[in-house]
């Protein structure tokens, strides 16, 4: 792909520090660059700091200090609107709003595009039709949310970040509440999206073997700092993971990947202390 | 939440079609209403219209009963409308002007105002003072009144708010519970304030008049002030409807999809505070005409935010017109009838009925509601 901007980190965190009130380190000096069109996955423990990444990477949080820039700009000189246009946060899971239906709550994805009266054009209705139909919701999509399953409402939440059309997505846990197939398939989506729109994915996510199946790059973090990063190969070793997550980890690698690339798969053990 | 609308889960398909069937019913009853409040009260049947174009004591009768159905329909409309934009900011379907302490703080605010004027301001905003130290007493207390209640009002809003948010996120149990902190704050500031002004019968008066919830001898004065909150409160509507919406699934999401939340917030609650204050001011606390309305309107037409304020003002104002009509008009009537027919024990009833202020009547028929309410959020327990 041609670069049109000197820079080619559409998304970059230097030396990113968040001290929560009560003197609680959620992040010390973590770096992270994103090309456009990468597929990145955030791996770790909870606590670790994924979520709280996340929210400095979609400008929702200023960081203690360092800096985090969208697109070469000061992600905190954007104002909100701006910001929404070039980033779409899904945040993990929570309560939904009651009298809502999933197609409505996908329509607040397009907040950001509203001029004039700021009433929803056809053409909006449209876009919003489109993206629940490419997350897979488009069944449920007259319902109200607070009756959908958790894995269904994953899915609205994904659409409403396609409705909202912004080239970089980040996700909090996608695919946590989703079925077998749904989390294949929906990985498998955003991967498209990667590779035929160009758009750049962040997702923090707990399931090692889709973040190694899918990712460009991971970066595994530990304690609030970036313990290990790299492909899935360099990532998913057997040792830094065994001290990662202080367990036993069984290893080997898939035989079919997407791009023909090592990837490993891993099978978490009980340690042997146990 | 199964079932959460009257009509069944998937009613949805039509609810643009509904809301906007009951916006335009209010919006035809609106107007009859206030002609029936104005042509029909104790004192008989006047047609408004023929009494306005002739001078004379009809004329000034009907233009009494016009100021106090405008100052009905846009206290009822302003506490409507300030109780779902509350419900909508904090994310709290028992959020209410009244519940968090804003009322109380608008009360006692006019209360120090009243006190301070020796009643006057509410004295001589109904006559009409047009001399000297009274016109003077009368310009101070016109302003006053609301000023001081608009700041009492915005004090508690944002001292509930600041209370009751942590690290961006909205505490209900803290809401309530500062709420109910600021409320007997303010009444027992209010009681003491009345206790040092006992001895002047002027204010104790105006003080123990307005604190019914009175909407008795209204002026022009006191509409207009009403309708310039109202207006206010209305015309801010297209910029926070959809964001109010967007807060429903938390600040940060909403944020996420480029909503300046800081905006959104300080703009609403300014609302709440205004809507309350100047209906505070005009005729003291009517209760839960903030919490009743928007949810009879959910209940009904499950609409999203920008409809739902604007059919909770037409509900409320509706209400309170209804009330005025009902109390003024038909208790009167249904005592006469009653005395004609020889129930003269049940017709004294019905007359004193028919004097209750609103601000009681409200309070009679929504603390039964509230209760239901809660009853209903606990079955779903």
């Amino acid at each position: 792909m041609i670069e049109s901007t000197p820079d080619p980190f559409v998304l970059r965190a230097r030396d990113v520090s968040v001290t929560y009130p009560g003197e609680i380190r959620a992040l010390t000096g973590v770096s992270v660059d994103v090309s456009r069109g990468q597929f990145v996955a955030l791996i770790g423990p909870n606590g670790s700091g994924k979520s709280t990444l996340l929210r400095c990477l979609a400008g929702l949080m200023q960081p203690t200090f360092g800096s985090v820039s969208i697109d070469g700009i000061e992600a905190q000189a954007l104002s909100p609107l701006d910001r929404a246009r070039r980033v779409a946060y899904v945040q993990a899971l929570s309560d939904t709003p009651e009298f809502m239906t999933a197609r409505e709550f996908t329509l607040l994805g397009r907040y950001a595009h509203l001029t004039g009266w700021r009433l929803f054009s056809k053409q909006d209705r449209d876009i919003a039709t489109d993206a629940l139909h490419r997350a897979g919701a488009l069944d449920f999509a007259d319902r109200f949310m607070t009756e959908l399953s958790s894995g269904e409402r994953q899915r609205v939440m994904l659409a409403r970040a396609l409705a909202q059309e912004s080239p970089i997505l980040l996700l909090d846990e996608p695919t946590s509440a989703l079925d077998a197939r749904h989390q294949i398939l929906t990985s498998a989506l955003i991967r498209k999206f990667c590779e035929r729109e160009g758009k750049t994915v962040v997702a923090a996510t707990h399931d090692l073997n889709l973040a190694s199946q899918f990712a460009d790059r991971l970066y595994l973090l530990k304690s609030g700092s970036v313990a290990a990063s790299g492909n899935a190969q360099e990532t998913l070793t057997k040792e830094c993971l065994e001290s990662v997550y202080d367990i036993g980890v069984a290893h080997g690698y898939f035989a079919e990947t997407i791009d023909g690339a090592p990837r490993p798969w891993v099978l978490p053990m009980a340690p042997r202390e146990i | 939440m199964r079932g959460s609308c009257i009509l069944g889960q998937n009613c949805s398909v039509d609810t643009d079609k509904r809301t906007r069937f009951i916006g335009g019913l209010l919006l035809l009853a609106l107007p009859v209403l206030t002609l029936l409040a104005a042509a029909w009260a104790e004192t008989g049947f006047i047609d408004p219209l023929s009494a306005l174009s002739h001078e004379g004591v009809d004329g000034f009768v009907v233009k009494l009963r016009l100021y106090r159905a405008l100052c009905a329909a846009g206290v009822g409309g302003s506490l409507a409308l300030g109780g779902a934009m509350a419900q909508g900011l904090f994310r709290n379907p028992l959020a209410d002007p009244g519940l968090l302490g804003v009322s109380g703080g608008a009360g006692f605010g006019a209360m120090i105002a009243i006190a301070l004027l020796g009643g006057h301001g509410i004295l001589f905003s109904t006559v009409g003072a047009k001399t000297g130290v009274f016109m003077f007493m009368n310009a101070l207390g016109l302003f006053a009144i609301p000023a001081l209640a608009m700041i009492g009002a915005i004090s508690a809003a944002f001292i509930v708010y600041h209370w009751s948010v942590k690290q961006g996120q909205l505490s209900i149990s803290m809401i309530l519970l500062a709420g109910l902190a600021l409320n007997s704050l303010a009444g027992a500031a209010m009681a003491a304030l009345q206790t040092l002004f006992l001895d002047d019968l002027q204010i104790t008066r105006a003080i123990i008049a307005w604190g019914f919830g009175t909407l008795d001898d209204r002026g022009a004065y006191h509409a207009i002030v009403v309708w310039i909150g109202a207006a206010f409160s209305l015309a801010v509507i297209p910029f926070v409807g959809l964001e109010l919406d967007m807060l429903a699934n938390g600040e940060s999401d909403a944020a996420s999809l480029g909503a300046d939340t800081r905006k959104i917030k300080i703009l609403t609650l300014a609302c709440i505070a205004l809507s309350t204050a100047t209906a505070v001011s005009v005729c003291g606390q009517i209760a839960f005409v903030g919490l009743l309305v928007p949810h009879l309107v959910r209940r009904i037409a499950r609409p999203r935010h920008r409809s739902l304020m604007v059919l909770s003002f037409l509900t409320g104002a509706a209400l309170l017109l209804g009330i005025v009509v009902l109390q003024n008009g038909v208790m009167p009537a249904c005592s006469e009838l009653l005395r004609d027919s020889g129930f003269s024990q049940l017709s004294k009833v019905a007359r004193r009925l028919a004097t209750l202020q609103p601000g009681v009547t409200t309070s009679l028929v929504g603390a039964p509601f509230f209760l239901l309410i809660l009853l209903r959020q606990k079955k779903r327990w």
